[in-house]
């Protein structure tokens, strides 16, 4: 039976087909889009899937979209009903998109798809748990699920057994540790529900100087981690931005202007929000563990892709093992709401197979054959090579160890927000002046933001401190949702006190032997990479390995920034031009940029995408 | 009815709902003591988690 996942109207919209327990398809509609963060109705990632599976809208068994739309508007109306008259604008704003389109999803469906069968409304926290539970390696489980907020809830933990997934307790609006962490996103001057992660890399170049005032001032935090934030200070429940006036007080300035210089209080606050985030998450964790008595731990919800805080909670944390949902955003909802309805509502049982995850290395979007690729390049004439199999693993490696930069378009697209090996651009991790390269010439971004390594899983250990993580089986980090440490017999002033310099000047320090991936403070959020699930990209950068003696690679998103990672030949083929990428390698084709015409530009790109 | 003149007719109706209903039950709610979103803190309670009903 196949059951369509649907996510959508909030943020990250995606589409996912599930066919008897096992993941046929998944994707986020704003790659096919091409809009960021597209969180409109994922027509276009449900044609794919329907494609993927071979089948049409009407041989779907059934469908389930990853919230309860009803319990959301009671939560939004409760809201309203605690702060009236104020917050009159907000509620002239959001009712009319209610009233138009959220109240009815059936219909939407209806119209859209041509579906008219049952619909299943899992609770938003159950997707989240869902997506976390069913494809971890694990049969029995605790898991834990932290975001912004569903209807109401905003934190969940419960556990997982066999086929059944049950939330125990939870937080419920408007006490949230992603609204928190979004407050300070938005104060910091980065884009609220996407520029999290940036203040994520700002945090090293802080001191957390403001982690006491935090606590004191703007949340409450128990022994057992569950925290309550002093509302006095959000203007988020009302209002259209996350913080008001008396928040500005407390720092003597308001928000920063995006695009501005970044400030050293940017740099302290980042850092301070960020300890206080690792810290809740740890007391959470030692009291989820308490409670289950469960060695494993599954996490899903957008708080879960801050992956500093999941290397401290593995590190310094009671559980064995950790699996993280790749799409633990929204998008990966519409995963959990299809295996929701599946295992849950249907009762199907559940099978792990030994120690790997069912995710199948998040390899769950389109493909482009071969075929397909030369008659793209061949359409538009482009100049390319064909390389025979025996030489494209020691050609590519060649071209990286040349300090190229290489774009590599390769097999199904990754679902979730890290490239891995599928849509990414490559680089040598050794040269000291890829970081600068890749952030300026290529994506175009703010320098301070560090890039993340790829590196074959039998050698994690030579290069990497994980405790806690056992490469090469199932708990390893083959999604790059977990930040380890650089050995320190790889770093190169190893014992130079980086909190000594200030703010950016930690940069100046070369920090190791693969000094683009090595943050300020030493961290990498790591990709191991396995020939079971990406054998071409294993064995590229095992060539490398063998040409240069460093098994590490750096691996970024393919996009320039402000543009959702690339999907076809035709956004890899953009980019590529767009940029100043040296090769593009398209499944077993090779662009060189000298080679290439000029490239004829309709608009100007640069003011096309916003800024993220 | 165009677009325009359903927008405005829905901005009124909206207008009218919030203050003709919304707003005094939101005063005669919190004057009752209600408050569905927890705002105080509570420096006796030993948890602030909730636990779902089985």
């Amino acid at each position: 039976m196949h059951i369509l996942g649907i996510s959508a109207f909030y943020h990250d919209s995606a589409a996912c087909i599930v066919r008897d327990g096992v993941i046929l398809a998944a994707a986020q509609e704003e790659r096919f889009s091409r809009v960021k963060h597209d969180y409109r109705f994922p027509e276009r990632a449900i044609r794919f899937c329907l494609e993927q599976a071979g089948i049409s809208a009407k041989d779907l068994g059934t469908v389930a979209f990853y919230e309860k739309p009803a319990v959301k508007f009671d939560r939004l109306i409760k809201t309203y009903l605690m702060f009236a008259p104020r917050g009159l604008e907000s509620f002239l704003a959001a009712m009319p998109l209610w009233a138009r389109q959220k109240l009815w999803i059936k219909s939407e469906l209806k119209s859209k798809l041509g579906y008219r069968g049952e619909i299943h409304f899992p609770e938003h926290h159950e997707s989240h748990a869902a997506s976390a539970f069913y494809p971890s390696p694990f049969e029995s489980a605790a898991f834990l699920t932290i975001d912004g907020v569903g209807e109401w809830t905003t934190t969940s933990f419960g556990t997982g057994r066999g086929n059944d997934v049950k939330i125990l307790k939870e937080i419920r609006f408007p006490h949230s540790l992603g609204l928190l962490y979004a407050a300070f996103t938005y104060y910091t001057g980065f884009k609220v529900n996407s520029g999290e992660y940036k203040v994520m890399g700002l945090a090293p170049y802080g001191d957390p100087v403001y982690v006491d005032l935090i606590y004191d001032k703007l949340v409450d935090v128990k022994d057992d981690g569950s925290f309550r934030l002093n509302m006095d200070y959000f203007n988020y429940c009302t209002g259209f931005t996350m913080t008001n006036e008396k928040f500005d007080a407390l720092f003597g300035r308001g928000p920063r202007e995006p695009e501005s210089e970044i400030t050293r209080l940017d740099m302290d606050l980042a850092r301070s929000i960020q300890v206080v985030t690792e810290e809740i998450v740890l007391k959470i964790g030692r009291h989820v563990h308490g409670v289950t008595g469960e060695k494993n731990l599954c996490l899903a919800g957008g708080v879960t892709l801050n992956c500093v805080a999941n290397g401290r909670l593995l590190r310094e944390g009671p559980f064995e093992n950790i699996w993280i949902q790749p799409a633990a955003g929204d998008a990966g909802g519409a995963l959990g709401a299809a295996l929701y309805t599946w295992h849950r509502i249907l009762g199907k049982p559940r099978k792990v197979e030994g120690l790997s995850d069912s995710q199948r290395g998040s390899y769950l979007g389109p493909e482009y054959s071969d075929a397909e690729i030369r008659r793209f390049l061949d359409s538009r004439q482009i100049p390319c090579q064909k390389l025979a199999p025996e030489e494209f693993p020691g050609r590519i490696a060649e071209l990286i160890a040349g300090e190229h930069v290489v774009g590599w378009f390769d097999g199904r697209m990754e679902f979730g927000p890290r490239a891995l090996g599928s849509r990414s651009i490559l680089g040598d991790a050794r040269s000291p002046k890829m970081q600068s390269i890749m952030n300026l010439k290529i994506k175009y971004r703010e320098s301070f933001r560090p890039f993340a390594p790829s590196v074959l899983c039998d050698e994690t250990t030579n290069w990497f401190d994980m405790t806690g993580c056992r490469p090469c089986n199932g708990f390893a980090s083959p999604y790059m949702l977990m930040v380890g440490h650089v050995r320190e017999d790889k770093r190169i002033d190893g014992t130079a006190d980086v909190s000594t310099l200030r703010g950016l000047d930690r940069l100046k320090v070369t920090r190791s032997e693969v000094p683009a991936i090595t943050h300020v403070d030493y961290s990498a959020r790591i990709q191991t990479v396995h020939p079971e699930t990406n054998e071409r990209f294993y064995r590229m950068i095992q060539a490398f390995h063998h040409k240069t003696g460093c098994p590490v690679i750096i691996n970024t998103s393919f996009n320039v920034r402000g543009e959702p990672i690339v999907e076809s030949p035709e956004d890899a083929y953009r980019c590529f031009m767009r940029t100043e990428m040296d090769y593009l390698v398209m499944g077993s084709y090779l662009l060189d940029k000298k080679s290439q015409p000029p490239y004829v530009e309709t608009k100007d790109w640069r003011k096309e995408f916003q800024l993220d | 009815m165009s677009g325009k003149l359903i927008h405005v007719l829905l901005q009124a109706v909206l207008l009218l709902v919030f203050f003709v209903v919304l707003t005094p039950l939101g005063f005669v709610l919190r004057a009752l003591g209600t408050d569905y979103l927890a705002r105080h803190s509570d420096p006796n309670a030993p948890s602030y988690w909730i636990s779902r009903k089985p």
